[in-house]
């Protein structure tokens, strides 16, 4: 009995020296790392200083000026470019009618307040990234705000099956790319749109 | 005898086991006794005093390891290098938008330590010879007697280029070694040298900011901020040293200043310097021009100023309700008294209304005016603005103003058009400053006010004298004889003033010392800027003439178009209702205003 407790003490005191010494020097080791870092910030600041100081030499305006007379030829600014307040910029002509699809598109796409919300970029909103594409395909493609509107359909329909799913930004995705072929088949998606809209917003609405 | 019997009877017992010999009876012996009571008497003292030791040593055990923390951390962390570098020997100073225009470089000097160098048979010809081919500066013979002198310490050359550094080194040459040095560094070269000034060899401020701040400067590594704008000080100075070479001046000052706090935007005196190396100048120049190019114009110089004096002339008599815009004097003869004539340079020979005559820049006006109001209020209003005492800057080099000692009559009528007096052009920018922003004092400084601080001013005049002072300096510029400082959009007001230079008493005609005093936009003061230009001589383009209205005053006009976007002065529409409501006078209104 009395040589296990002398052992086990002899063993704790051999484990307890060499923890020290070990620590020890794994300090000391720091120490002369930390040591070193600090000579080599001092020296990188000293570096630093007069880099800055060349650098302000360069940039003497003498030399810039020279500089400029002989690559740029820039010349000061006339009050004349200076007189303009922001109100006294004129605006962009208005550009020639605009295409009657555009025109289409507010009144067939009334945008339901709660979708943008949901079509964050997200973990969720990206279960339905991968499907909401394949989901329009065929429906042939509608214009952004509702096609991210689908976009949080499918999430709704797909969140309780497919909890974790790769991320992949949503929106991007969601988006149909080319405003062209929005436009060509804006009409088709008008006579649609009114159903899955009102559907949609009311599911939404269930689902919260 | 019972111990022995339970061991015997104990079966545990080892059988080698015996049984000790009955005890032999204790005797009382009183020896023993006492010896062996002395023994446990020591050996219980021991006892204690290592037990007292021990003690101390747990208690300080448990001290350092479980109350401190271990205590000794700090003289650790204290043996550490520090983190940062060595404060350099000076602080670095810089312009309002943090460029630097004066900073510590390593420098190292070397020096010889010549008996360690003979001893190891160094041929010193040798090496003279090879050293003064890397120090351009030195010729062999120098390098020699330093190397031979016997000293265990002699400098060879202070301030050594990175490049010479490693030369030397090179060489390989026994007994050198260097010193580590800082020497300042002004990148900027001669921009602001005035401003900046200089350092000696011992890093100690010898001019300028660098000896008026030089506490701070030594004091520690948080860089000193100067009012100052570099870009604002470049544009300044290129076109006074435009305006130099034009009229193939003798020099020239400027001077801009914010009229809102008094902070020094830019401060211009040429001929300049270089403050790396100062008192060099260029070859074949004497020692002479180099310290006229240390003279800094702007505060030393005591100037007469001239006709730029009407502003404070004017602001005095309306100051005091002595006269007003809408009435006037007789300017028609020339003023006679004693052996002085009071003449006009461009006389219209007639009455002339008040804002004629600072337009015209009527000296028998202003003198008749200044007679009304009398010598007392002439005096208390100069001493009000600050004229007639050195003026508060940080710089040391500030000349006191010289004025009569006794304001005489004639002294009065001669102090309304600027002569008789001499105050430095810092003088007058402060004071104009204040004529023009509402009526209250600051003092001029060289460091940077805190973004929108307005610090407390003295209310030197009323805020109407102020007001008319700026319809009054407008007009000089759009009717009178400032019109060529106009610049289009910033609404520049000032006063031109044109002094024949006084020599021993004598004033000569030739030599002249042309300036403008003005401030932008009038309507709503921002900065006021001086330029004068010395010993100007007309050209074909200014048709022979050298005054102010010829040299400084186009000069300040493309100096307030070029800094104007730097300052962030929109420039706006001079004929819109605002500006002219501002600046309209209302006695003039109606009137064909004839021009210069």
């Amino acid at each position: 009995m009395i040589r296990l407790a002398s052992l086990f003490w002899l063993a704790l005191v051999a484990v307890t020296g060499f923890a020290t010494f070990k620590v020890k020097y794994a300090v000391q080791d720091i120490e002369d790392e930390l040591n070193k870092v600090r000579r080599h910030t001092i020296a990188e600041q000293q570096e630093i200083h007069i880099l800055r100081a060349e650098w302000t030499a360069l940039n003497q305006p003498e030399r810039l000026a020279e500089l400029n007379r002989r690559f740029l030829s820039l010349a000061a600014v006339a009050p004349k470019q200076l007189q303009r307040k922001i109100e006294d910029i004129p605006l962009r002509p208005v550009p020639p009618a605009a295409e009657p699809p555009v025109a289409a598109a507010p009144e067939a796409a009334p945008i339901p307040p709660p979708a943008p919300a949901d079509a964050r970029p997200g973990p969720d909103t990206v279960v339905s990234a991968a499907p909401a594409p394949a989901d329009q395909t065929n429906t042939a493609t509608v214009t952004p705000v509702v096609a991210a509107a689908k976009s949080a359909v499918a999430k709704i329909q797909l969140i309780a099956s497919a909890e974790a799913a790769p991320a992949t930004p949503a929106v991007t995705k969601a988006a149909p790319g080319k405003p062209e072929a929005r436009s060509q088949t804006a009409k088709a998606g008008v006579a649609r749109q009114p159903r899955s809209l009102d559907r949609l917003i009311s599911e939404i609405a269930e689902g919260r | 005898m019972t111990t022995a019997q339970r061991l015997d009877d104990n079966p545990c017992r080892p059988r080698h086991f015996k049984p000790p010999p009955p005890c032999a009876p204790v005797v009382a012996d009183e020896r023993a006794n006492l010896a062996l009571e002395t023994c446990r008497t020591r050996l219980v003292a021991t006892a204690a005093l290592f037990a007292v030791v021990f003690l101390v040593v747990v208690l300080r055990l448990a001290e350092v390891t479980l109350l401190t923390g271990g205590g000794g951390g700090e003289s650790r962390a204290a043996r550490l290098p520090p983190a940062t570098p060595p404060a350099p020997a000076r602080a670095d100073i810089i312009d309002r938008n943090g460029a630097l225009l004066a900073t510590m470089l390593p420098k190292p000097s070397l020096f010889v330590n010549s008996k360690a160098l003979l001893a190891a048979g160094q041929n010193p010809d040798e090496a003279a010879y090879e050293l003064a081919s890397v120090l351009s500066d030195k010729s062999p013979g120098e390098i020699r007697a330093r190397l031979i002198s016997g000293k265990s310490f002699a400098y060879v050359q202070r301030s050594l280029t990175p490049r010479q550094q490693y030369a030397v080194n090179r060489l390989g040459i026994p007994g050198l070694d260097f010193t580590p040095e800082e020497r300042r560094f002004y990148p900027y070269g001669d921009l602001a040298a005035h401003v900046v000034g200089y350092c000696g060899i011992d890093n100690e401020g010898l001019a300028g900011v660098e000896r008026g701040l030089d506490a701070s400067a030594k004091g520690g590594r948080q860089p000193i901020e100067l009012s100052l704008d570099a870009r604002v000080q470049f544009i300044l100075r290129e076109e006074l040293l435009k305006v130099v070479r034009d009229f193939t001046a003798k020099g020239a000052a400027g001077i801009i200043m914010d009229v809102r706090t008094g902070e020094i935007i830019a401060m211009v005196s040429l001929p300049d310097f270089d403050p790396n190396k100062p008192g060099d100048t260029d070859a074949g120049k004497s020692p002479a021009d180099a310290k006229e190019r240390i003279f800094n114009k702007i505060t030393l110089g005591d100037y007469e100023m001239g006709s730029v004096f009407k502003i404070f002339n004017t602001a005095m008599a309306l100051d005091s309700g002595v006269t007003a815009l809408s009435k006037g004097y007789d300017a028609s003869r020339p003023i006679k008294i004693g052996r002085f004539t009071i003449e006009d340079y461009h006389g219209k020979h007639r009455w002339l209304s008040v804002p004629e005559i600072f337009m015209y820049s009527s000296n028998i006006g202003s003198a008749k005016m200044a007679v009304d109001a009398g010598a007392e209020r002439q005096r208390n209003f100069l001493a009000r603005l600050g004229l007639l005492q050195t003026v508060p800057v940080e710089i040391e080099e500030v000349a006191k103003p010289h004025y009569p000692a006794i304001w005489r009559p004639v002294n009065v009528m001669t102090i309304a058009y600027g002569h008789g007096i001499a105050v430095t052009p810092l003088h007058v920018i402060t004071a104009v400053s204040a004529i023009v922003n509402g009526g209250v004092l600051h003092p001029p400084t060289l460091r940077k006010l805190p973004p929108g601080a307005v610090p407390t001013g003295e209310q030197v005049m009323s805020r109407k004298t102020s007001e008319q002072m700026r319809k009054l300096m407008r007009l000089v510029v759009e009717f009178g004889t400032a019109k060529m400082a106009a610049a289009p959009g910033y609404v520049v007001g000032g006063k031109t003033g044109t002094a024949e230079k006084n020599s021993g008493g004598r004033y000569l005609e030739k030599k002249l010392l042309s300036s403008f005093i003005g401030a932008f936009p009038m309507h709503d003061p921002r900065y006021a800027i001086l330029a004068l230009v010395d010993e100007p001589h007309g050209t074909k383009q200014s048709f022979g003439y050298a005054t102010a209205g010829w040299t400084v005053a186009p000069a300040t006009s493309r100096i307030i178009q070029r800094i104007a976007p730097i300052l962030g002065v929109a420039p706006v529409d001079e004929a819109s209702p605002a500006v002219t409501q501002a600046l309209t006078i209302e006695s003039l209104q109606g009137k064909r205003i004839e021009s210069y």
